[in-house]
């Protein structure tokens, strides 16, 4: 199921660093693999990856290398730093924090539409 | 070959719209890459190549967005840090400049000059500042060349001042950023680059030695031997590290042995360390600058010895106007002038040093390096001969001590180097593949010499 795309962009930078965290990859496999691992459900952009891409390795989150083990391609391949792991721990418990908000009050909604 | 021509249109209006030209290239090739990726992943689900390359663009979204947003991450920032210490220290050094002026009958005259100076000295800045610093790596022989042969015309076309030819030896200064080019290009050349290197070191030296000018050998021969270790140890040559660093540090080492034992140098260091042994002859300038110094305050105007009486300190011999501006500083206005003049000198190198660690390309490094070692070795020259340390005679305190041509070639240098810290952080390396990497001439593996007739 396709989900509303500005509910995607604020969690992006949290998915693309807890892919990194498993293992180094280059841009087009990061897509590939989130839309994997989530049923289908995230279609990132190449338009929104790259740019965030760039930007999170211009913070130190990220470093980046050239390499060539799965292709004849030198592809560009990315890495999590140690900052970029404390970056993902962060934006991880705000997630949990805005997640377990958000269901409160759903349910809350619920229960409050029972009572009357 | 429609479909390349698609993704060549893409790519160009995507970079079109990123104003930092010098990271086109490794976003092309990223971006390209995803596209074939993408390409393949249409192929392989029953597409025609031709459909499959205007999907695969098309699922990349539109190129004046994404190069916009690129654009915005990949902004050319200025450093402000060392913009602010160069102007702050120009400041002092017309100030202090601006006092000695006063002290001098002539002075007027050199200080207006040197005012002059400093405003061509900050549009050189800003002309270095905004050319394009990788010209030094993709044509280092033609600047080297042209570099050597401009210092060798002037040693030509020029009468020698007190035995020197002045004129030429400013130029000097620019031979460590020329000569990190030089390294830089010799990537992968394996042992026989390190050779090529020294050989480009030996001419710059040798040049240094007819001017002559002992200082800028000095000059040269660390900053050189600092850049060569760092390509070294960052694995530039494609060698191994301990045989490299063995090849560059063996003759450097007999070199400094042959020149210990001749006694040349102990003589100088004994003089140096006490200038009385003659204190009228050799000893002379070092003698002066200690007396001018021991009569310092921490705060206000020194004093002179009794048989001084009547002789103002600017009229001790070398003068004022000197290359000892900041001994007569120091007596004038106490030792707190000097912690603020080397503090402000202390926080530019620091900042300058980590600068240079930070950047990602061997060539950003390379050349950061060589202008920040020639700043600091300047600045430690000068500054231990005014403190009475006179081992070699000093060349400029960069910004601050009198003397155009120095101002001049000084701000070219920090125009460079802002230039790198603008722009550094995109550069990268050009990319030799894997296969290539090993393909020498010469090699030295395992303990023995291979010399290979089969390389393309």
């Amino acid at each position: 199921m396709a989900v509303d795309k500005t509910l995607l962009s604020g969690s992006t930078t949290m998915l693309i660093l807890k892919l990194l965290e498993d293992k180094d990859m280059y841009g087009y496999q990061m897509i590939e693999e989130l839309s994997k691992k989530s049923n289908d459900t995230f279609n990132l952009k190449a338009g929104t990856l790259y740019p965030l891409l760039h930007s999170l390795e211009q913070q130190g989150m990220v470093i980046s290398y050239d390499n060539n083990v799965d292709s004849a391609r030198i592809r560009k391949y990315y890495s999590i730093t140690k900052k970029g792991r404390g970056l993902l721990a962060d934006k991880k418990a705000e997630w949990q924090t805005y997640f377990t908000a958000v269901n409160r009050v759903l349910k809350g909604g619920a229960n409050l539409a029972a009572t009357y | 070959m429609q479909q390349h021509i698609r993704v060549k249109q893409y790519l160009e209006i995507l970079c079109s719209q990123i104003r930092c030209k010098q990271i086109h290239g490794d976003i092309c090739e990223e971006i390209e890459n995803h596209i074939i990726d993408q390409k393949e992943t249409f192929k392989a689900q029953g597409f025609d190549d031709e459909t499959a390359t205007i999907k695969a663009i098309e699922q990349m979204g539109d190129p004046v967005i994404i190069g916009t947003e690129l654009d915005r991450t990949h902004k050319p920032k200025p450093e402000w840090s060392i913009i602010t210490l160069t102007i702050l220290l120009l400041v002092v050094g017309t100030v202090i400049r601006f006092f000695t002026s006063s002290q001098d009958s002539n002075g007027i005259e050199l200080f207006n000059k040197q005012l002059l100076f400093t405003m061509v000295g900050i549009g050189l800045m800003v002309l270095f500042y905004y050319i394009d610093f990788t010209v030094l790596g993709r044509y280092p022989k033609t600047i080297f060349l042209l570099l050597s042969t401009v210092i060798i015309f002037l040693i030509i076309l020029s009468k020698p001042i007190n035995g020197k030819y002045i004129y030429a030896s400013y130029m000097l200064l620019l031979f460590p950023t020329s000569f990190a080019g030089v390294v830089y290009s010799m990537r992968n050349k394996g042992y026989i680059g390190i050779v090529f290197c020294g050989i480009f070191f030996a001419v710059s030296f040798i040049v240094s030695m007819i001017i002559p000018s002992v200082s800028s050998c000095i000059l040269l021969f660390l900053s050189c031997l600092v850049i060569l270790t760092i390509a070294i140890l960052k694995g530039w040559f494609n060698v191994k590290k301990l045989y490299a660093l063995l090849l560059v540090y063996l003759p450097v080492i007999g070199l400094l042995a042959v020149i210990f034992s001749s006694g040349i140098l102990s003589k100088r260091i004994a003089l140096a360390l006490n200038p009385l042994i003659d204190p009228t002859g050799a000893g002379y300038i070092g003698t002066m600058t200690r007396t001018l110094l021991s009569g310092a305050q921490f705060i206000g105007q020194g004093s002179l010895p009794d048989y001084f009486q009547g002789v103002s300190a600017s009229q001790i011999p070398p003068g004022i106007n000197s290359d000892l501006l900041i001994t007569y500083i120091i007596h004038k206005f106490g030792w707190l002038a000097f912690i603020i003049v080397a503090t402000l000198f202390t926080v530019f190198i620091v900042r300058a040093i980590t600068l240079c660690l930070k950047q990602k390309s061997v060539l950003a490094l390379l050349v950061s390096t060589a202008i920040t070692l020639t700043f600091i070795i300047q600045t430690i020259l000068y500054i231990a001969s005014n403190l009475g340390f006179q081992l070699f005679a000093p060349l400029s305190l960069p910004f601050v001590s009198q003397g155009s041509s120095y101002l001049l070639t000084n701000m070219c240098l920090v125009g460079i180097l802002l230039s790198v810290y603008r722009t550094g952080y995109f550069i990268k390396d050009k990319k030799i593949s894997i296969k290539t990497a090993t393909n020498s001439f010469i090699k030295f593996e395992d303990g023995k010499l291979i010399i290979d007739f089969n390389i393309h």
